[in-house]
């Protein structure tokens, strides 16, 4: 159990970033305009914007105020949300290997090719990201203590965390430091007495329902949730979680405790 | 704070809800234009009271109200036709009429003022359940004239600007009313 919320915490993607053509330097060598970094699943995209900025920000035409306003990340021509979880962006946009699970195919590497825009006008789908890290923290924050109400049926438990510790909380994330992050989300849950599961499910035709979950029914499996939700899984159209194609009949508390990303919220992507 | 990002006052495309578009866009704006956004936003919303028998299936006054009066026409078409058909079927039709009702049903919200900001009338809204948190948003900017607004369910927490309103009122509701608090300055930080 610990292992594998270990592993969730350490799982990674291999992001490849390159400046967008409107707005590179003309004749900038590939290295140059390109960076390769690890992306932690379990982190946000913002997170990363200043030391990509910092690596590739000499190569380009406009000029900037800070590493957050104004830039965004594009893939193939679709615009990239800085709100969700790295891991869960990756699953729902481009992951297409977890259908070869076994196969050769599995050891090549899988590259997330992204590329980094800058612009005064932003595009349709993107949150202007105008006040940098504290918008970040701020939107994390708020994102928790819906969560925490879906679990709890109020916010109580989240608003009444002492300073320190939800700093403690944030910095966690930021020092990548587990043992914090459980300390503090251990007191945010009620083992046994959790009223909802917070959870989202983005569909394979990119609809993004949050459907309400009781968690007190006995076992409620993941079968049970698509079933209410109208979502038949089969082949072509499985439930990922944290990168993992989840066979149907895990319980969904379960899953909630293992999987459940760092905004409080269990996503499942159908694909 | 997500939900009050710098809201588009330039925008006079009236059908928000097909994607998130929360750019920073200032600029000037036709007088025309923004009485057409205005009347638009009010046919959006309408008094809870006395409406709510007008049958939710055959009135649509969301934006894009031409599709959906077609859809309702189709669909309550197939009510009807669905009850006298083998089960089978029924379930069949009967999950794509759930969907086509969802698009239509309307929820009510409840809007309170926290600070100086106005209170708005009518206090109770109702807006279609498949609009994203977005368009209250911004309808709220655009009635009470400012540029940001800060918007909080519960007096708890600011959802994100994508979240269905429909979800939100399933998963928040009290006495089948959404609490939607507003405000000009953070109020829940």
């Amino acid at each position: 159990m610990e292992e594998l919320r270990e592993r969730v915490w350490h799982g990674s993607l291999n992001v490849e970033i390159m400046l967008s053509d409107s707005i590179v330097v003309p004749n900038t060598p590939l290295s140059e305009k390109c960076y390769h970094i690890v992306v932690l699943r379990e982190s946000f995209l913002a997170l990363y914007l200043p030391a990509i900025v910092r690596k590739l920000g000499n190569n380009v035409i406009v000029t900037y105020e800070n590493p957050y306003k104004q830039w965004w990340f594009e893939y193939d021509g679709v615009p990239v949300p800085w709100e969700y979880p790295c891991g869960v962006l990756f699953d729902f946009l481009c992951n297409s290997s977890t259908t070869s699970t076994g196969k050769e195919d599995d050891q090549r590497l899988q590259m997330w090719k992204l590329k980094l825009c800058h612009g005064n006008k932003y595009p349709p789908g993107i949150l202007p990201l105008v006040d940098g890290l504290r918008q970040v923290k701020d939107h994390w924050k708020h994102q928790w203590k819906q969560a925490c109400f879906i679990l709890n049926g109020s916010a109580k438990r989240i608003m009444s965390l002492s300073i320190p510790d939800f700093e403690a909380f944030w910095q966690s994330l930021i020092s990548r430091h587990q043992p914090d992050y459980i300390k503090v989300r251990e007191k945010l849950l009620t083992p046994n007495k959790t009223k909802h599961i917070p959870i989202r499910v983005w569909t394979a035709d990119a609809s993004f329902l949050q459907p309400s979950i009781p968690a007190n029914s006995d076992t409620m499996t993941l079968f049970d949730v698509m079933t209410s939700m109208d979502i038949k899984l089969q082949e072509n159209n499985r439930a990922i979680i944290q990168g993992i194609v989840i066979c149907s009949d895990e319980d969904i508390i379960n899953l909630y405790d293992l999987f459940a990303s760092i905004d409080g919220f269990l996503y499942v992507v159908i694909k | 704070m997500n939900s009050g990002v710098l809201l588009s006052e330039s925008e006079t495309d009236t059908s928000e809800v097909s994607g998130r578009q929360s750019e920073l866009i200032s600029g000037d704006e036709s007088i025309k234009g923004k009485l057409e956004e205005f009347s638009a936003k009010l046919n959006e919303l309408r008094l809870a009271d006395g409406n709510s028998d007008g049958g939710d299936e055959e009135e649509s006054l969301s934006p894009d109200t031409k599709s959906q009066r077609e859809e309702s026409s189709e669909n309550s078409e197939n009510v009807s036709r669905s009850t006298s058909r083998p089960p089978l079927t029924s379930s069949i039709v009967s999950s794509v009429e759930r969907e086509q009702l969802k698009s239509q049903v309307k929820v009510k919200i409840r809007l309170q003022p926290i600070g100086a900001i106005p209170q708005i009338q009518p206090r109770v809204c109702q807006i279609s359940a498949h609009q994203q948190f977005l368009a209250l948003t911004r309808f709220l900017c655009k009635r009470l004239k400012r540029k940001h607004i800060h918007c909080y369910i519960n007096n708890a927490f600011a959802p994100s600007l994508d979240q269905n309103i429909g979800d939100l009122w399933t998963q928040f509701k009290v006495n089948d009313e959404l609490i939607v608090s507003y405000c000009e300055t953070v109020a829940f930080g």
